[in-house]
């Protein structure tokens, strides 16, 4: 059996992934003053970190005006925060450098493909960054949904203003990681820095599998992740 | 009453959902690649859970701020910015080309990468099913399968009973076509069962229609009644 499989998995956005339509790029809307690069790079690595909107911002002007200056902050964000994730994950220090490098490149390709309506970038960032690591760490490939699957079942209509909340989830989640019971966030953090089975982590934690589980959707019920009950 | 398949499939909203630790792992990255199509296979086929995995992505997403940063051996970022450069330069090459496939409106996209070229537009009787008697097929699935791991489509003649059965791991069934009954219920199109080891189950496909189900396990499945043996010698673990 021969083996087919989706050539731009790299791409998938989080969410509701857009199919990437050949466009030609845009005619550069702002003409360039700008201070040069190596001066803007040394100001943005020491800036403050962009908050959500001006990293949405940021990602529309590299697809609109593939401008260098907007990349370099967005890498400036970026690059030693994937760094840290993918060296959490087991990766090297300068193989999760690499990585973090092929993801900011991946954003620079795709920024056109990046719908704010739809995605946070760091929701974004942080799917490629996973992605890249399964590529490449576990030589595998992530078996990922098709947004154009004639099998999807669709959504039932949402009203407008739950997308909205939907949208605006990934900033109340960051407020309320701070507020999760130390062993949730403990919990939560293994789950994503660390490549183990729950029957692992019980093991490590010494609690039996069904705390971990129940620990998991304490967790999940508190973030409003998880909406209904679940084993 | 005349159902179309199309009301069918696209009406119904599983109400058996994996358990929310299988979803945080496949947000997250960690679960393996065949737990993965079993996943990906059932939010294709389940919104609820494909919003909440769109949920636990903005977790993950949120997480990074936290992350303390890692400082950079090449902060001096031209190099990079020269492939940029380059990669602008070879743009036209990177329009990204799905391979056309033929439209199935049974087997959902993740797992349809596994079975090859056969034309799986709907038509279950085409795929290379495997006795294992006891009315009951099956297609191993090895490109996905990791250490210890199964993935396997099982269909399950009309009426037919599985004979009662453990597992040595977990086990994760989902319907694609037809259902089942067993003791936690009654499982439809995209509706996961999920078992470990206390499980000893008996599942029984409807009576109208074969029951077709993906199935992963992470450890031997062992028939534990009557006519058990027999399958035990068939099924390869």
């Amino acid at each position: 059996m021969s083996v087919a499989l989706s050539l731009d998995r790299d791409f998938a956005l989080p969410a509701a992934p857009r199919v990437a339509t050949a466009r030609p790029r845009r005619e550069r809307l702002v003409p360039q003053a700008r201070l040069p690069l190596d001066k803007a790079m040394d100001k943005t690595f020491s800036a403050p970190a962009p908050d959500t909107a001006e990293l949405a911002r940021l990602v529309a002007v590299v697809a609109q005006e593939r401008d260098k200056t907007a990349f370099a902050a967005l890498y400036a964000y970026f690059a030693p925060r994937l760094k840290t994730y993918l060296m959490r994950l087991g990766a090297s220090a300068s193989a999760a450098e690499d990585l973090a490098q092929e993801a900011m490149l991946i954003l620079w390709r795709r920024a056109e493909s990046f719908d704010p309506s739809q995605a946070n970038v760091r929701t974004w960032m942080f799917t490629i960054a996973r992605n890249k690591r399964i590529d490449a760490l576990r030589r595998e490939r992530r078996p990922e949904l098709d947004p154009n699957d004639p099998a999807l079942v669709p959504e039932a209509p949402v009203p407008a203003d739950s997308a909205l909340e939907a949208l605006e989830h990934e900033d109340v989640l960051r407020d309320s990681i701070a507020t999760l019971p130390e062993e949730q966030a403990r919990l939560l953090r293994i789950c994503y820095y660390e490549d183990k089975s729950h029957r692992q982590i019980a093991r490590e934690l010494d609690i039996p599998l069904g705390t971990v589980k129940s620990r998991l959707r304490l967790a999940l019920a508190r973030l409003r992740i998880s909406l209904q009950d679940r084993v | 009453m005349m159902i179309t398949r199309t009301a069918m499939t696209a009406e119904h909203r599983p109400s058996h959902h994996p358990e929310t630790g299988a979803l945080v792992d496949y947000a997250a990255g960690t679960t393996s690649q065949a737990a993965g199509v079993m996943i990906a296979s059932h939010l294709a086929l389940c919104p609820v859970c494909r919003g909440e995995v769109a949920r636990l992505e903005a977790l993950g997403g949120a997480m990074l701020e936290e992350l303390p940063p890692t400082p950079l051996a090449s902060a001096d970022i031209d190099a990079l910015l020269a492939r940029l450069d380059k990669l602008d330069a070879e743009r036209p090459s990177f329009a990204p080309e799905r391979q056309p496939v033929a439209a199935s409106i049974v087997i959902p996209r993740p797992l349809r990468d596994y079975l090859g070229d056969v034309d799986v537009g709907g038509d279950l009787t085409a795929l290379p099913w495997r006795k294992l008697g006891g009315g009951v097929d099956e297609i191993e699935i090895r490109q996905a399968a990791g250490h210890g791991e199964h993935l396997r489509l099982l269909r399950i003649k009309a009426g037919s009973t599985v004979p009662r059965h453990t597992h040595d791991g977990n086990e994760m069934v989902m319907v694609l076509a037809g259902g089942f009954t067993d003791a936690s219920g009654h499982y439809l199109r995209g509706d996961v069962g999920v078992s470990d080891t206390r499980v000893h189950h008996t599942p029984v496909a409807d009576s109208d229609t074969n029951c077709v189900c993906l199935s992963y396990t992470d450890g031997p499945l062992r028939f534990t009644g009557p006519v058990g043996w027999i399958l035990n010698r068939f099924i390869r673990f």
